[in-house]
Formats: structure tokens, C-alpha cells, sequence
């Protein structure tokens, strides 16, 4: 899952690196309208739905975090 | 604040786009990202064409234009207009405002009731609150509703967020007075002042006058250029603002008139983009059916004109001939929140027209 996330965030922000070091949101990786897009790739790539409730930047600052939330995602879906 | 008004119904809708198609493709260029990236995020968003009013046409002409084609149509008579509000977020003049301009665009009566009322993205709900208002008061019996937006000129032509969403649009709503005290309206409204810096136009009013300065492009932390006279809006603020606020709305609203959510045929909503209708309709758990988000990605967001111009648009065909139960709801700058649960039709028309340009007031036959 790591690997699949690197590879979309890369996608959207070819110029940075994303590492576990870096906070993407203070560090200005991600704007808003980036994180909308992540959203929707993460959506289509992990077959999910994110809920509105849980966009918000906290949840984008880190590869960790983001593999929290699409995990999250997978057991909302499956209740 | 919660409000209801009975004895009031939507007789008919009429709503007018400019003619122009703008297309997204064609607008990449204009943006300082990579195309690729533009084009992924318009297909998240719903960006795609949106309509602009040429220089020479102002909302005033694009609302004048509409009444004309009503009275071409038999729908209306100018003459029998006994009351009508403007509710606009652009003016055609400081002075007089653009109720006193239809006026005299229209040529109405010396003793008609007109009113101007200032207001963004809610202001078709609020329109329709105080007309009905005035209408249940009142000794005539229908009142016009007129929203009409000309906004995409406060955003710059290079920030990818506002511009490609921007849309100039009219609709006139007409009002009338009925014996059945079944026709309800409920009404639901709540601000955030507090928070009026997430979507905003910083200058050109009395606090910071429009000046060479406040015209100085600068690109911001997102990477948009863009000047102290153009809108601005913290996306991630609203966002958080309309998925926390509207749904509870519905539900207070819906309890407020003891009506079964599930029982509404059709949520229509302002447009602002597609995704945040989508996550909106799957918050208050609303099949994508019975939730248009359908009018940015064709006309652009018009601002107070959105739901007008969801009805004419998506709800033509069958609102004619049948009523639905349904919900209108809008959030914007302010920041602010309304909804309103009404029973919607039969109507005696639901038209979309274009405008063709050149500030034209005069109806010639060619409709869309």
C-alpha cells in the first residue's frame, strides 16, 4: 500500500519527494486542491470511499497517515 | 432561525445562460501548473465549460432579457408586474440599484414594489424567503424573484481554483398566492461571520478601496496568481465548513416541519464543484439521482442563479406535469447556510434561454 500512495502522490507533485520525514501539508507538498485529487485516486486505486468528515489536512501530512485513513476507509466499507 | 410560510407556491422558472461557451481545455494554458495535473483535477472537480458574459452585457441585461422572453411566451405581462427582488452579488451601477435598472429596462409600472437585496450563494433561498414574505402581505397576488450573477470578472483568469468554476447566469422565479395552506415553504438559515475570510473578494469595497496596489498580481501559497481584488477562497475551510454545517441543517430543518427526510424526491443544491457534492450527497446519504451535480461542469457556478438553473436544467422534463417534494439547499460566503423544504410544481414553465450577447434586454426568438 506505501509503494501504491508514493506513486500517486508523485503523480500529482512530480517536483517533490515524498518521505516519512516530511510533513506534506506545513511542508507545502499538498494544497487543497491536491488533496482533493489524492482523494479520488485513492478512491478509485484501493476502491474506497473516504468520508467527507475525515478530509482533513492531519490526514494528508505523512505517508502513514495516509495509510491510516485508506485503512479506515476499508473497514467503514466493509461494515 | 427557523421560518415557515404557507399559501405561497413556485408558479413557473425561467433562467437565461450567455451564449459563449467557455472550455476548460482551452483554458490550460492560462494556468501555472502542468496540463496534466489541471486535467486530472477537472475531472474531480467537474471542470469543463462554463458561460461568461461578454463586456457588454451586466446582470442587470441578462435578467431584463429573461422578462422579455416571458412576456414573449405569454408567461407574464410586464404591465400586471405589481413586485419583483433583485437579489445580486454584482451591480450595474454604485447608484441606483439594479431593481431600479430593471425597472426602467422593462419599462414596468410607475407603482410596482422593487427591492434590491444583496446577497452570494445563498441568496436564491433568501430571495425567496423575503418575496414570499412580502407576497403573503401584500394585496397582489405573485411577486417575481430575480438572482441574476455576472461574478466571473472578481476572479483572475489564472487561478485554477475559482476561475474554471466561475458562470454568469438569470433566473426569474415567479411567486404566487394560493387558497391551500398546504403550499408550505420552511425555511432554515445560519451564519459564521467569524469565519467571512474563507471566501472573499479582500478589496474593492470601503474597507480596502480599489487601488493600483490592491491590483498587483502575487502568486499565493497554492501557487495561483492572483490580486487583492480578485475572490479568494481558502478551499479546505469551506470544504470542512459545508461536509460539518449542511447536513445538520437538513436535519434540523426536516425535524423543524416534521417531515420524513426520506420522503424528499430531490436535493437541489448549490453547485460549487462536483466533489464536494459528491461527499455532501454521501453525508446526508442521498443517492446520486436524487442530488444533481451536474451544473458546474456545464454552465459554471453562478452564484445565487445555481439552483434555479437546477431545476430548469434537470428537472424540465418532469416538473411540468408533476409535484415533488423536495429541498433546496445553499452555503457560501459569509460564510453562510440556508435550506428550504418545499413542494415543487406542477410549474406553468421551466425554460432555459440563452442570452446572445451585447447586453441585449430584447427577447428574439432562439431557444436552447
Amino acid at each position: 500500500m506505501e509503494t501504491k500512495i508514493k506513486e500517486i502522490l508523485s503523480e500529482i507533485q512530480p517536483d517533490y519527494i515524498f518521505s516519512d520525514e516530511k510533513n506534506f501539508i506545513d511542508e507545502g507538498y499538498l494544497d487543497s486542491f491536491d488533496i482533493v485529487t489524492l482523494v479520488s485516486e485513492l478512491e478509485n486505486t484501493f476502491s474506497i470511499i473516504i468520508s467527507a468528515m475525515d478530509i482533513i489536512p492531519e490526514n494528508f501530512v505523512s505517508i502513514n497517515s495516509i495509510c491510516a485513513l485508506v485503512k479506515k476507509s476499508r473497514k467503514v466499507e466493509k461494515r | 432561525m427557523n421560518a415557515t410560510i404557507s399559501g405561497i407556491k413556485i408558479r413557473g422558472i425561467c433562467a437565461a445562460v450567455p451564449s459563449a461557451i467557455y472550455k476548460f481545455e482551452d483554458e490550460l494554458k492560462n494556468f501555472p501548473f502542468s496540463e496534466k495535473s489541471s486535467r486530472r483535477l477537472a475531472r474531480v472537480m467537474g471542470f469543463n465549460e462554463h458561460r461568461i458574459t461578454d463586456k457588454g452585457t451586466t446582470p442587470c441585461d441578462l435578467a431584463s432579457y429573461i422578462i422579455d422572453y416571458m412576456e414573449y411566451k405569454r408567461y407574464i405581462s410586464k404591465k400586471c408586474v405589481k413586485a419583483y427582488i433583485v437579489v445580486a452579488q454584482m451591480a450595474d451601477h454604485p447608484v441606483p440599484g439594479n431593481s431600479k435598472v430593471i425597472h426602467g429596462q422593462c419599462l414596468f409600472q410607475h407603482d410596482v414594489f422593487c427591492l434590491d437585496i444583496y446577497e452570494n450563494c445563498i441568496g436564491f433561498i433568501t430571495g425567496l424567503y423575503i418575496a414570499s414574505g412580502i407576497l403573503k402581505n401584500s394585496s397582489f397576488d405573485e411577486i417575481l424573484l430575480i438572482t441574476t450573477d455576472a461574478g466571473s470578472c472578481y476572479a483572475n483568469k489564472s487561478d485554477r481554483n475559482i476561475y474554471p468554476l466561475c458562470g454568469d447566469a438569470a433566473a426569474v422565479t415567479v411567486l404566487k398566492k394560493t387558497d391551500n395552506q398546504d403550499d408550505i415553504l420552511h425555511f432554515a438559515f445560519k451564519f459564521q461571520g467569524e469565519n467571512r475570510d474563507a471566501l472573499i473578494t479582500p478589496a474593492g469595497g470601503m474597507r480596502l478601496p480599489h487601488s493600483a496596489e490592491t491590483a498587483k498580481i502575487f502568486k499565493d501559497k497554492m501557487g495561483n496568481f492572483r490580486c487583492l481584488d480578485n475572490l479568494h477562497m481558502d478551499g479546505t475551510a469551506v470544504f470542512q465548513f459545508v461536509m460539518k454545517e449542511v447536513p445538520p441543517l437538513i436535519d434540523e430543518l426536516c425535524n423543524y416541519a416534521q417531515i420524513d427526510k426520506k420522503s424528499i424526491d430531490y436535493y437541489l443544491s448549490h453547485q460549487p464543484n462536483r466533489f464536494m457534492l459528491q461527499k455532501l450527497s454521501q453525508l446526508i446519504n442521498v443517492p446520486q439521482e436524487k442530488f444533481f451535480n451536474n451544473i458546474v461542469e456545464h454552465f459554471g457556478n453562478s452564484s445565487c442563479v445555481t439552483i434555479p438553473l437546477n431545476i430548469v436544467y434537470n428537472l424540465n422534463n418532469i416538473i411540468k406535469e408533476d409535484s415533488f417534494s423536495v429541498c433546496y439547499s445553499a452555503f457560501g460566503a459569509g460564510l453562510s447556510l440556508a435550506s428550504c423544504l418545499d413542494t415543487l410544481g406542477p410549474l406553468d414553465f421551466c425554460d432555459l434561454i440563452e442570452h446572445p450577447g451585447n447586453g441585449s434586454t430584447i427577447y428574439k426568438p432562439k431557444e436552447v
